[in-house]
């Protein structure tokens, strides 16, 4: 290339100058955040120059999976600490460097190709403005688009070194350039280099220039590439964290959005008129189509004269095939790559491939620039000039979106809310490690640092919502994340969990007030409502600190950092903390910690807990049932079995008059076939109630709320679940006509969803079908949404029960709207999957109206078909009524008790069986074995987002029980079918059957209960022995109020290549006895357990943690408050040198009752010399390294282990035998990350050492007078 | 539409034969692909024409225009309310768009110099650029000696002076061969 930059300058500088222009919004120090680009505050962007492969500041802490973004956040992190606050460093860094980058380097390469200035204009009218360019910056990507700015200037530098046969030099300077790239985005520099391997390629063989020439250049640029990147190989390959990485193992993502229609028109998805919205499909505009067809128009006009283009035609075209990700056509491909080839799962979306396209199209149509090689007559001027002006004109168009705002997001500025600027001054003041806890998300102006990490509200409920129930199932509140903190935190267990996580303060964010963008919006429940559950937490005080909006809360018994723990018990796991917890406070009213044992800790060494038929077995002998549980205890110990004796499950009777709440006693169990056993139940009256004849009666219970039933004993719940119970009497209903016995509301169906005039809706009265009386009402929807409405008075502020009856005749939902008139015209609805069609179901809802509003409009829906059938739901008995208080039971105050039974345990195999004479163990569900065929006539499609379903259902005749199994098959979508079971008072429900894949991948079953809170339960199951039958077991506890269930079998989709198989035998869903809960197991330890007298720590970086321990006489947990990773390890030091920071010490607390213990913050790390624990071999075994506290890094810490295994200089006993040791607990990848920068400086010094030589003997020889013995030597140089 | 196919063996027995064989095997292994693939029977055809383009060496140039034709089609087919078929119309647009560039890169690949002799370099024709024997637009050596401009040139020899011309890559005229006499196309 001969790029004058005299005869450019110009032209170099007017577009920059333009470019600057459109972008003028960020040419400014204003703040900008939007999407995933965050504002940080200095104290986080600090903890930058200490580089760690450990993420410390945000969740948990994880191993830094963009660790390759050091250099990068290095010179941020510089930045910072040379007190430049990151809306100036952004600027200088991200913002003016990719506005002018993209411009530049898109000139450069059309000009490199075209040697024509007009193509170097198209080329970064181009790139700069793109539809993938500008949604993925407003989106806050923009550093996706500051590496694809490095990598075209690398691609045009690696041109010229491939093309040209430039030198070396260009080779390392495009390496560099693709370096500099990868260090900004990963999955850049990876597209990147498989477009150098194509080209090179194509230069190569397909214009036979031969290879030869080609592969010491290109070995240079990919050492250089290697070198460049050692830092981070080497911990994350050595570490195996590219293999457990959570960001490449997740899968794929979008599918739904991203299509060849938006591929091949080289457009962004979210790409709307001059705005994106994101996760919305755009249809695509007219004028865009344009563009594919200029792009084959250059293709067929000048590939001859330029034959350069076939290879940015096959990058355009590659880039729609992977850019449309699982979109026809080719479906399996992008599934397949993502599963086979490395580093493909780095792009679980596939639009970052748009950089193949848009390149592709930036040179494609830069051709018009030039002559096409045929005679350039009229028409071909013509065309070129129109291809020019509709290029022009179409990227103009995109650029006007972002001079005139209307694309916002990231382009807007925004401002700095005054609350958070107070919050960060006053968290960075409070010393100490601590999280921070956001419901439901963190603003983007949170403060957070290692020091003070950042947990949102999703994080922590999915770390900690398998312990809401106490069958440890995973109950989704249909992504209601409001439900589930209610759910978590509100419990007996949610200061626990709140301490374990280290969480001091609890922030509830702004709302619209934050620049109108209210972060509330994208979740359930109002900021209010946040507000009122914290409220009600009593471990939580509100605390001010002189914000306005921002509501802050401290839980003064957070956990810190380091932790030493003598009462501990250990787990197998499987066992639900929360549950085990309540058992503790039951019985000795502490609430200790717990660790996992898995196959680590010696059983012996702690206390192991359990609670009893969790995963029980059922026999059916003569005496009736017999639930059985088996605890393997390899020692044979000695153990203590707890009964309870009274108070653990809450049961009513309701005679018609009165309602009698009791409990019953746990019955006795026979061990290892002997002992007492019994089969009588001890009850214990609560309390009895009296009530009117007249009315209908509710008990509001364990978040749900159902209607009393008569004559038989009803199951309740546990008391752990329930703070209180409450009887409630519905009132006068406000619904006139609200059985439809008068007719309809409305003399015609009204059309709730009319996106256009083809509308089939109807609403009738059936008089054949009703729940009571003699009518209900029929609505009916094959296009478009069938709904009806009426007006109800109500009274503001009120608390209100609605009630609603609905039957499905070929509708999978029914729904409901209600409007009050209020000013905020405030509003619930609810879409309700309706479990069972051939029954009445009953919807009842508690809901409070809001001050001001005086009536309300309620509207009934059928929803759209799939255009084949109609969808018809009839309605009956329509109530709205305000509930009367009868009675509320405090249950507070009920301790469970529990017996104590001292018993031995043998060696191996020991059984718990508990007679229950009065279940006969039947199986509820009908056809469980599919011998009278399948559960319904056609396989379900339960992930619909598209037309091109591969899925199947057949009977086979594999079976593991009788003849025939039922075979669900997935390629693309879900395949799923369902069954509806009934049964009445259960307390639990065994769920068994057996399965067989033909492979390892999962598959799972759902389940839907019908209770008010429509109770839902799914698991995921993966065959480790494909080819095989297995058996799934599980014990379910019933919701409270729940009559009915829908049981959902799922084959998920494959990887496109395949189909997923799965054979499904043999259902059987047995009531039984809610046992769970009941009878727990205490196995004797063989350890004392202390506390050491001091703990100080000193910590160093996310990293490294120095810790000293005096006077610890028994073992101990020590639990480092990171999530659990083999990476930590904890090393035994020479306890000479130790500084105690106790003197600068930030913070000062008493972790235990014993324990002293003080925290500092050094920031010493020790750098490159920390490469000394790549082999240093003086640490805890892995078997003492162990889960704690469900999530954390936990040790056995045991002094005797140490006095018997390290030298003398390791430790030193005290008089009263304890001993003083000097710890660290160290993240040992970050060592490799050290040993990788010693390669990277090393391998580099001694090249230029190499190099500065090589050039030195030439100079040398050239310098040489030409003599007649060294003449052979010149001419070969020359 | 007519198309112009080039024979680019000359009739012997032996070679046509294994000609016709190799043609065999390709439909064979068109209609094994197939099969693999799950392909319906228009991807197929499409699929067995692409193939056979490449055999015969049709002109990218139609695969292209048919491409183009599809993707004029399918917003049309939006707008006239036939989503099926914009759905099929614009998954066509892609496949020929793939072929043709496919297409062309097979071009490129088998594009033969021309002989010193060729009438088209005379007249001066962009399809008859000369490339001497041995030139490596990309050796040191060559550069070196001629000092060739950096980007896609190659020689041209013009009377006796040596200037530089744009390289274009395509070397192959337009040409048809007929009883082994070169026709103009």
């Amino acid at each position: 290339m001969r790029f004058n930059l005299k005869s450019n300058y110009i032209f170099a500088t007017v577009i920059v100058l333009i470019i600057c222009a459109i972008n003028y919004r960020w040419f400014s120090l204003g703040y900008f955040a939007y999407g995933d680009w965050h504002y940080s505050f200095n104290d986080l962007l600090r903890d930058s120059i200490s580089p760690s492969v450990w993420a410390g500041s945000s969740g948990y802490g994880v191993q830094d999976a963009s660790f390759w973004r050091l250099p990068l956040n290095l010179i941020i992190g510089l930045f910072a600490s040379l007190g430049i606050p990151f809306n100036v460093s952004e600027k200088l860094l991200v913002f003016w460097p990719t506005v002018i980058g993209l411009a530049v380097s898109g000139y450069l390469l059309a000009y490199r190709i075209f040697q024509n200035k007009t193509a170097g204009v198209i080329g970064a009218t181009v790139l700069s403005f793109n539809s993938y360019a500008i949604a993925s910056i407003g989106q806050g990507h923009i550093l996706l688009l500051t590496a694809t700015f490095l990598a075209v200037l690398g691609f045009v530098f690696i041109m010229k070194a491939i093309r040209d046969g430039a030198g070396y030099k260009y080779f390392l300077f495009s390496s560099l350039l693709f370096a500099a790239s990868g260090w900004v985005d990963l999955r850049v520099l990876y597209m990147s280099a498989i477009a150098v391997f194509l080209y090179s390629v194509f230069t190569a063989v397909i214009e036979k220039r031969g290879l030869k020439n080609l592969l010491p250049g290109l070995f240079l640029f990919g050492a250089v590439l290697l070198v460049a990147n050692l830092f981070w190989l080497i911990p994350t390959i050595v570490s195996g964290g590219l293999s457990s990485s959570a960001v490449l193992s997740r899968g794929l993502f979008g599918n739904n959005f991203w299509n060849i229609y938006s591929a091949i028109n080289f457009t962004h998805p979210f790409w709307g008129v001059l705005s994106t919205t994101w996760f919305l499909k755009q249809d695509v505009m007219l004028y865009q189509w344009i563009l594919p067809v200029l792009f084959s128009i250059s293709l067929i006009l000048y590939r001859k004269n330029k034959p350069i283009l076939i290879f940015f035609g096959i990058l355009g075209v590659l880039g729609i095939l992977l850019s449309k990700q699982v979109d026809a056509p080719f479906t399996g491909l992008y599934a397949w790559l993502f599963d086979v080839v490395p580093g493909f799962s780095a792009f679980r979306e596939s639009t970052k491939f748009y950089f193949y396209s848009i390149l592709g199209l930036l040179v494609l149509l830069s051709a018009f620039s030039i002559r096409t090689g045929l005679p350039e007559g009229k028409p071909v001027r013509a065309l070129r000039y129109s291809a020019l002006s509709a290029v022009l004109i179409i990227f103009s168009v995109n650029a006007y979106s972002i001079i005139s705002g209307s694309v916002g997001k990231l382009y807007l500025e925004k401002q700095l809310p005054g609350d958070y600027a107070v919050f960060e001054e006053y968290v960075s003041e409070q010393p100490g490690f601590y999280r921070t806890l956001w419901t439901p998300a963190a603003a983007r102006w949170n403060a957070s640092s290692a020091r003070i990490p950042t947990v949102t509200g999703p994080t922590l409920s999915n770390t900690w919502k398998q312990y809401l129930r106490d069958d440890g199932s995973t109950v989704s509140k249909n992504d209601d994340l409001l439900a589930e903190l209610t759910s978590l935190l509100g419990s007996d267990y949610g200061q626990q969990i709140l301490d374990y996580s280290s969480i001091r303060y609890v922030v509830v964010p702004l709302g619209a007030s934050d620049n109108g963008e209210d972060l509330f919006d994208s979740y359930e429940g109002s900021r209010d409502d946040y507000i009122a559950l914290l409220n009600s937490l009593d471990y939580l005080k509100q605390i001010d600190i002189g914000t306005n909006e921002l509501v802050l809360y401290e839980n003064p018994s957070y956990h810190s950092l380091v932790t030493l723990e003598d009462d501990v018990y250990v787990t197998d796991g499987s066992e639900s903390p929360a549950l085990l917890s309540r058992f503790f406070k039951a019985t000795n009213g502490s609430s200790p910690s717990y660790v996992q044992q898995g196959d680590k800790v010696p059983a012996s060494m702690l206390p192991a807990a359990r609670s009893l038929f969790g995963s029980p077995s059922v026999s059916i002998a003569d005496g009736g049932m017999v639930v059985s549980d088996n605890i393997s205890s390899p020692e044979g110990t000695r153990g203590t079995l707890y009964r309870d004796t009274g108070t653990g499950k809450l049961y009513y009777y309701f005679d018609g008059s009165s309602v009698t709440m009791f409990s019953k006693t746990a019955r006795l169990p026979q061990v290892n076939g002997s002992g007492i056993g019994s089969i009588i139940d001890g009850i214990n009256v609560i309390k009895s109630v009296e009530l009117d004849s007249q009315g209908s009666y509710y008990l509001r219970a364990n978040e749900g709320i159902a209607e009393l039933v008569e004559g038989s004993i009803q199951y309740v719940g546990s008391f752990s679940s329930m703070a209180d119970v409450e009887i409630i009497k519905q009132g006068a209903n406000s619904v006139e006509n609200g059985s439809f016995e008068a007719g309809a509301w409305r003399d015609t169906v009204a059309d709730c969803n009319k996106y256009d005039e083809g509308g089939d809706i109807a609403m009738s009265i059936s008089s054949d079908v009703s729940s009571t009386g003699s009518r209900s009402l029929r609505l009916e929807a094959k296009r478009h949404t069938a709904c009806t409405y009426t007006t109800i008075d109500v009274r503001g502020d009120e608390d209100y029960l609605l009630q609603l009856e609905y039957r499905s005749m070929g509708a999978q939902y029914s729904g409901y709207y209600l409007e009050f008139d209020d000013a905020e015209k405030t509003s619930i609805s609810g879409r309700k999957l309706i479990t069972d069609g051939r029954e009445w179901n009953t919807e009842t809802v508690e809901l409070r109206s809001p001050v001001g509003a005086t009536s309300a409009k309620l509207y009934l829906y059928a929803y759209e078909s799939n255009g084949i059938d109609n969808n018809i739901v009839l309605y009956d008995n329509i109530s709205l009524s305000v509930p009367e208080s009868t009675g509320r039971v405090d249950l507070s105050d009920m301790a469970t008790e529990f017996e104590k039974i001292q018993i031995n345990l043998r060696k191996g195999s020991n059984s718990f069986d508990v007679n229950f004479p009065e279940y006969s163990g039947d199986s509820i569900i009908e056809n469980g074995s599919f011998e009278e065929g399948a559960w319904t006539d056609r396989v379900g499609d339960c992930n619909n987002y598209d037309n091109n379903p591969s899925i199947s259902m057949d009977l086979s005749s594999e079976a593991s029980d009788g003849n025939k199994s039922l075979s669900l098959s997935a390629r693309r979508h879900n395949a799923c079918t369902s069954k509806s079971i009934s049964f009445d008072a259960a307390e639990s429900l065994l769920l068994s059957f057996d399965y067989k894949t033909n492979n390892k991948n999962r598959f799972g079953y759902y389940m839907i209960f019908d209770d008010s809170a429509k109770t839902t339960i799914k698991d995921f199951i993966t065959k480790e022995r494909p080819n095989q039958w297995g058996q799934y077991k599980k014990a379910i506890q019933v919701p409270f109020g729940s009559t009915k269930a829908e049981l959902y079998l799922y084959a998920y989709e494959s990887d496109g290549r395949t189909d997923n198989r799965v054979l499904f035998d043999n259902f059987e869903i047995i009531e039984i006895p809610d046992v769970h809960g009941r009878y727990f197991l205490v196995e004797d330890s063989s350890r004392d357990m202390s506390t050491p007298a001091h703990v100080s720590v000193s910590s160093d970086s996310s990293s490294k943690k120095s810790v000293y321990i005096n006077g610890q006489r028994d073992a101990s947990i020590l639990t480092l408050s990171q999530s659990f990773d083999p990476g930590w390890r904890l090393y035994i030091e020479p306890i000479a040198g130790w500084t105690d920071c106790a003197q600068e010490s930030t913070v000062r607390r008493a972790i235990t009752d014993n324990t002293d213990y003080v925290e500092c913050y050094s920031g010493k790390s020790a750098g490159l010399l920390d490469v000394s624990y790549v082999t240093n071999e003086n640490y805890l075994p892995d078997e003492f390294h162990i889960v704690s506290n469900g999530f954390a890094n936990g040790w056995l810490f045991d002094p005797e282990y140490i006095k018997a295994n390290f030298p003398q200089e390791y430790w030193e006993e005290n008089d009263d035998g304890g001993i003083n040791v000097r710890l660290t607990l160290y993240y040992q990848p970050q060592s490799l990350f050290y040993l990788g920068v010693i390669g990277t400086l090393g391998i580099s010094l001694i090249s230029l050492i190499f190099f500065a030589c090589y050039k030195l003997r030439n100079r040398k020889l050239h310098n040489r007078k030409p003599q007649a013995g060294n003449l052979s030597i010149r001419r070969r140089l020359s | 539409m007519r198309i112009t196919i080039r024979k680019i063996l000359p009739p012997l027995e032996k070679k046509a034969k294994a000609i016709y064989f190799a043609r065999i095997a390709l439909s064979i292994l068109v209609i094994l692909v197939a099969s693999l693939l799950d392909l319906r029977l228009v991807e197929t055809i499409i699929l067995s024409a692409f193939m056979l383009s490449l055999v015969y060496r049709v002109n990218s140039n139609y695969a292209f225009s048919v491409g183009i034709l599809f993707i004029i089609a399918t917003p049309m087919l939006m707008e006239i309310n036939l989503p099926d078929m914009a759905d099929k119309s614009v998954v066509y647009a892609y496949y020929f768009m793939a072929m043709g560039v496919l297409s062309a890169l097979f071009e490129k690949k088998t594009a033969r110099p021309i002989r010193k002799n060729s009438s088209n370099r005379r007249k001066g024709s962009i399809h008859g650029e000369y490339i001497p024997q041995g030139f490596d637009p990309g050796s040191r050596a060559v550069r070196s000696k001629t000092s060739v401009p950096a980007n896609d040139s190659v020689l041209e020899l013009s009377g006796s002076n040596i200037t530089t011309k744009k390289y274009t890559g395509e070397s192959r005229p337009n040409v048809r061969r007929s009883n082994n006499k070169l026709i103009q196309g």
